[in-house]
């Protein structure tokens, strides 16, 4: 006889999810699945619109990555105009996908996160939120809220808008980079740096004393799929889908992103509104893959940045081959965010990134467009198809959350099986099991496209329906 | 924005029908003075509060789910009303606040100002009743500041 233990909702994640953990007669973990209990909609709602409004479109799917759906809808629209943008806009656009980058995993880390890093996951339940945080840690709190507003404040002077910004077009982008803006940026930059190499450091020195959660947060062996650039560089913006397995082999490199869906399948599951992306030539599910932080340093052969080169060697120390444990998601978000301040030194330090020369323009010349950029969570797909007069007939998106999810269920079934024990329920267990969710910093609200706020019950529940325990977080 | 100034924030999705309630309602309004900002997002984030905390006030504007749609609601957001210590990036008012207040040691004034929503769905138009709510909530939303200023002006100025 089976039982069913349910996390509704999981916490401190965007959007709403359940996981349910399946006992056995024992009280012993059997199986556990991830459930998204939200319901996608926004590609119905996006047919009968022009391409070139979709980047304004598509990037209110969600509040907290609209650059990502900006830039990778812009770039399907460039895609369809069969146009090659200028290398300005290419600088520009690449910046403030970087600007993106340090904000979203600035707060995935001190905000979502830093909870259970810096107090613990058996800390009281009521205090164990960013409040607690800033009571146990105000400079820390303030240092996550500096990082956060450089990288809005870059997103900002490129856009004119911190979030929602419409600057990314079919063709380039609207405005281009004023000596002013420039010397702004490079102004907020050192204290950036100084917290990202700090935080760093602090986080690094608690490796030792995580090494159980490192086993069992999502450590086992799957492919990652990312972007890089021709010479394997890191890369956000443009370049070629690289994927490798557990063991660091490339399995594949130089995939056009165009072309997604000659590789990349998507599965249905009965009891999850989120599909499930696989290798197509491993078939499903053996073709599971990890996107996001810890892929994107996985496959990328250098960061081409000196300091996140030399955390790049010694992030690698962490594993042979590829580094596997998803609790490494935490790590690999603040090395990304490191790389990203430098990287956006680099750009900002070339003559051209003032030129005004930032749009192409055309009319449509193709009926279907494909855009792909890495979001902070993953890579992300945009493809469009459109009718002669430029009106969007069929959308399809793979949202960088979508990829990881079944990597995120075999996360919460090896974690379940670790710490749950159905004849003794806990707290901590059950948070547990949700920080391994957190690692992968899920963003659900893109991936279903819903709204409003999370509820808070988690519920034990006997085989033939009833109810054997209920717990209500307040 | 102006230290000890005001701000009119309003937040919502303008791609969710009533949600974008506050972005209408703010749309071509015109501050009612230099220490006035008026600003629509589509979300309360956190780091808000760093600019918050240097602010006399603040009137929150949002759409609601409460009360007949089209009802325009009023509320003064005191100290320790956060209903739930912030779970996600996106934070209600009175968590912000809150979060304000335990960083930086201090809070503006604050009301919530919201005009209830019938349609929360994928869309771009406002329901009948809330586009016709929307010069009571304007008128609320300046009233409230200008009850602030007029303290402001009445408060005895500082002196040795």
């Amino acid at each position: 006889m089976t039982r069913r233990i349910v996390i509704d909702p999981v916490t401190r994640i965007e959007g709403h999810a359940k996981i349910s953990i399946y006992l056995d007669d024992g009280g012993q973990v059997a199986d556990a699945r991830f459930h998204v209990t939200e319901f996608r909609g926004f590609e119905k709602f996006c047919e009968g619109r022009s391409f070139r409004e979709m980047p304004t479109i598509t990037a209110r799917i969600c509040g907290i990555c609209p650059v990502s759906h900006l830039l990778t809808s812009a770039k399907a629209g460039d895609d369809l105009l069969a146009v090659e943008i200028p290398e300005t806009a290419k600088l520009l656009r690449h910046l403030m996908n970087l600007g993106q980058i340090v904000q979203s995993h600035a707060l995935s880390f001190f905000h979502l996160s830093g909870p259970d890093l810096f107090l613990g996951y058996d800390f009281d339940p009521a205090r164990r939120n960013i409040f607690g945080l800033i009571e146990r840690s105000p400079d820390l709190a303030r240092k996550g809220i500096r990082l956060r507003k450089f990288g809005q404040e870059v997103i900002e002077t490129l856009g004119g808008r911190k979030i929602h910004p419409t600057w990314a077009v079919p063709g380039g982008v609207s405005a281009p980079l004023s000596p002013e803006g420039r010397e702004k940026i490079l102004r907020g930059l050192p204290e950036a740096l100084s917290i990202a190499v700090e935080t760093l450091d602090a986080f690094k020195r608690t490796l030792d004393d995580r090494q159980e959660e490192i086993r069992v947060f999502g450590s086992f062996p799957s492919l990652f799929l990312g972007l890089v650039a021709k010479d394997g560089t890191l890369e956000h913006y443009d370049g070629g889908i690289r994927i490798v397995d557990g063991t660091g082999k490339t399995v594949a490199d130089g995939l056009d992103p165009r072309r997604y869906y000659e590789y990349i399948g998507e599965a249905v599951e009965s009891w999850s509104y989120l599909k499930f992306p696989y290798y197509k030539p491993y078939g499903y599910p053996k073709g599971i893959y990890r996107v996001g932080p810890l892929a994107r340093l996985n496959v990328a052969t250098r960061c081409g940045t000196p300091l996140a080169d030399a955390e790049l060697a010694e992030f690698r120390q962490l594993g042979r081959g590829a580094v596997l444990s998803s609790f490494h998601y935490h790590y690999a978000r603040l090395v990304e965010i490191l790389y990203a301040l430098e990287r956006m030194e680099e750009i900002l330090d070339r003559p051209d990134v003032t030129s005004r020369d930032v749009r192409a323009f055309a009319r449509r010349n193709r009926f279907e467009g494909v855009g792909a950029a890495e979001a902070p969570r993953g890579t992300l797909f945009h493809r469009y198809r459109v009718k002669d007069g430029g009106l969007v007939t069929w959308v399809d998106m793979i949202i960088a959350t979508g990829q990881n999810n079944l990597a995120m269920n075999r996360t919460v079934l090896q974690i379940a099986k670790r710490f749950v024990d159905g004849n003794r329920l806990t707290e901590g267990m059950m948070n547990r099991v949700e920080a391994g969710i957190r690692a992968y910093d899920p963003c659900l609200s893109c991936s279903t496209h819903a709204a409003g706020g999370p509820r808070f019950v988690f519920e034990l529940i006997g085989p033939d329906g009833r109810t054997v325990d209920v717990r209500v977080r307040t | 924005m102006s230290a000890g100034g005001f701000w009119i924030l309003g937040f919502g999705n303008l791609f969710r029908e009533d949600d974008g309630v506050a972005a209408r309602a703010l749309e071509g309004l015109e501050p009612p003075g230099p220490d006035v900002a008026v600003e629509v997002v589509p979300e309360l984030v956190p780091e808000l509060a760093e600019e918050l905390a240097d602010l006399e006030g603040v009137v929150f504007v949002d759409a609601g789910r409460r009360g007949a749609p089209g009802e325009v609601r009023c509320e003064a957001l005191a100290a320790g009303g956060a209903s739930s210590p912030p779970g996600s990036h996106a934070l209600d008012p009175a968590s912000l606040l809150e979060y304000t207040e335990r960083l930086y040691g201090r809070r503006p004034r604050a009301v919530l100002v919201t005009v209830a929503g019938r349609s929360f769905g994928f869309g771009t138009g406002l329901s009948e009743e809330v586009f016709a709510a929307l010069p009571r909530a304007r008128e609320r939303i300046l009233s409230a500041i200008e009850a602030w200023r007029g303290e402001s002006r009445r408060r005895p100025p500082a002196g040795p």
